[in-house]
């Protein structure tokens, strides 16, 4: 048994309506900004009917703990995401499953980037470790500075700039790597009859 | 490759790059949604719940069976039994579409709730210490399985000694914002109000 609200009363025994149109006013006017960067944050992380769900679900934590949302909206905005959709993952293999199958009935919307992939950046970033990974994705895509990184990932600007300092040493290697085996293989094709 | 150029390089693989803008009327339904919200617990939770709550029953029944012929006349409360019950929850908000909490609505609700200190977390399960029951039997440690989504009670973030207020009906903890870390603004005036 949950807890079941009454569907359609917009009361809401001891709390001053007064105080309740403030609330809603509050978070009117933050809403759509989070509402646009956790939906990218989303799409970059997972298929569509879970961001779905997770956007929706971020932004129902958003309004219950309104009080605690800082100056700085998006950086605490995409932690609760990230909560969120670390807590989708986890669901049951069933929901996965389905999700799946959802993702495949309909089908992402085809990606510009797809035409000409650069695969070799997506191998580096999946020999990354998932740490590292995650807080190059927070810098580049959600441009982010480490002290937000670290806001999102509940860790300090200092730890938050030193991952980042080194998963970008990591990325670079690993480009390099996949370079040089790219070229090994292209001159030994090329000196062939 | 400088920074920079790595950045930029990372940026043309931006998955969300094809992302269609966001439709004013899309925004405002969304903003709408979170505001009115229910919430249920998901059917494929609902047998956990159902053993869990047998699992509860059955504990209290034997604690009430023993109290009731080895101590006559002694009302079983926090006080009276020599060893406080072990008692566990199951934690599952899958579906969460939430109203702001109603001290009202946890008053109508919860048949069981404490104030507790986590004491050990292992995997899905967090052991906890109760300091204090504001409701139902009482209980010297509680276990929340924690079953796919939990909001109040994320898995990730739960820390040893770290406090929580946590309401539960028929051994399923309520979320939604019925139960969550003791610094949860709000949550302690909820519950002196609700109990």
């Amino acid at each position: 048994m949950g807890v079941k609200a009454r569907e359609g009363s917009r009361t809401y025994p001891g709390v001053d309506p007064s105080e309740l149109d403030a609330r809603r006013e509050r978070f009117e006017a933050l809403a759509p900004s989070v509402i646009d960067g956790v939906r990218r944050y989303l799409a970059r992380r997972t298929d569509p009917a879970t961001a779905d769900d997770v956007l929706s679900e971020t932004l129902l934590v958003c309004w219950r703990r309104l009080d605690d949302v800082p100056d700085a909206p998006l950086p605490w905005a995409y932690g609760v995401a990230r909560n969120c959709l670390a807590n989708a993952a986890r669901g049951d293999r069933r929901r996965t499953r389905l999700a799946a199958r959802l993702a495949v009935v309909d089908p992402p919307r085809p990606v510009p980037a797809a035409e000409a992939p650069d695969t070799d950046l997506t191998e580096a970033l999946a020999r990354l470790r998932t740490a590292e990974a995650e807080v190059l994705r927070l810098w580049a895509w959600e441009d982010l500075g480490p002290t937000e990184i670290g806001a999102v990932l509940g860790i300090s600007a200092n730890a938050a700039s030193i991952r980042l300092h080194r998963a970008k040493g990591t990325l670079r290697d690993e480009l390099r790597k996949l370079d040089a085996s790219v070229g090994h293989e292209q001159s030994t094709e090329g000196a062939r009859p | 490759m400088n920074d920079d150029d790595l950045r930029e390089r990372l940026r043309v693989a931006d998955p969300s790059a094809s992302l269609p803008r966001l439709t004013p009327e899309l925004t405002a339904n969304l903003v709408e949604d979170a505001m009115t919200t229910t919430t249920s617990i998901p059917t494929s939770g609902r047998w956990k719940v159902l053993l869990v709550a047998a699992v509860v029953l059955a504990t209290a029944g034997l604690g009430w069976f023993f109290a009731g012929t080895m101590l006559p006349g002694r009302t079983v409360g926090p006080t009276a039994s020599t060893q406080p019950a072990v008692v566990r929850l199951t934690a599952t908000t899958d579906t969460a579409k939430c109203r702001p909490p109603e001290a009202a609505t946890l008053d109508g609700s919860a048949d069981f709730a404490f104030a507790g200190t986590v004491t050990d977390v292992s995997g899905a399960s967090v052991t906890l210490t109760v300091t204090h029951v504001y409701r139902g039997q009482a209980a010297g440690q509680v276990q929340v399985s924690l079953d796919g989504n939990s909001e109040s009670l994320a898995g990730g973030d739960v820390e040893r000694g770290a406090a929580y207020l946590i309401s539960s009906a028929q051994g399923s903890v309520l979320g939604c914002g019925y139960s969550g870390a003791a610094d949860t603004p709000g949550l302690e005036r909820l519950f002196t109000e609700a109990f």
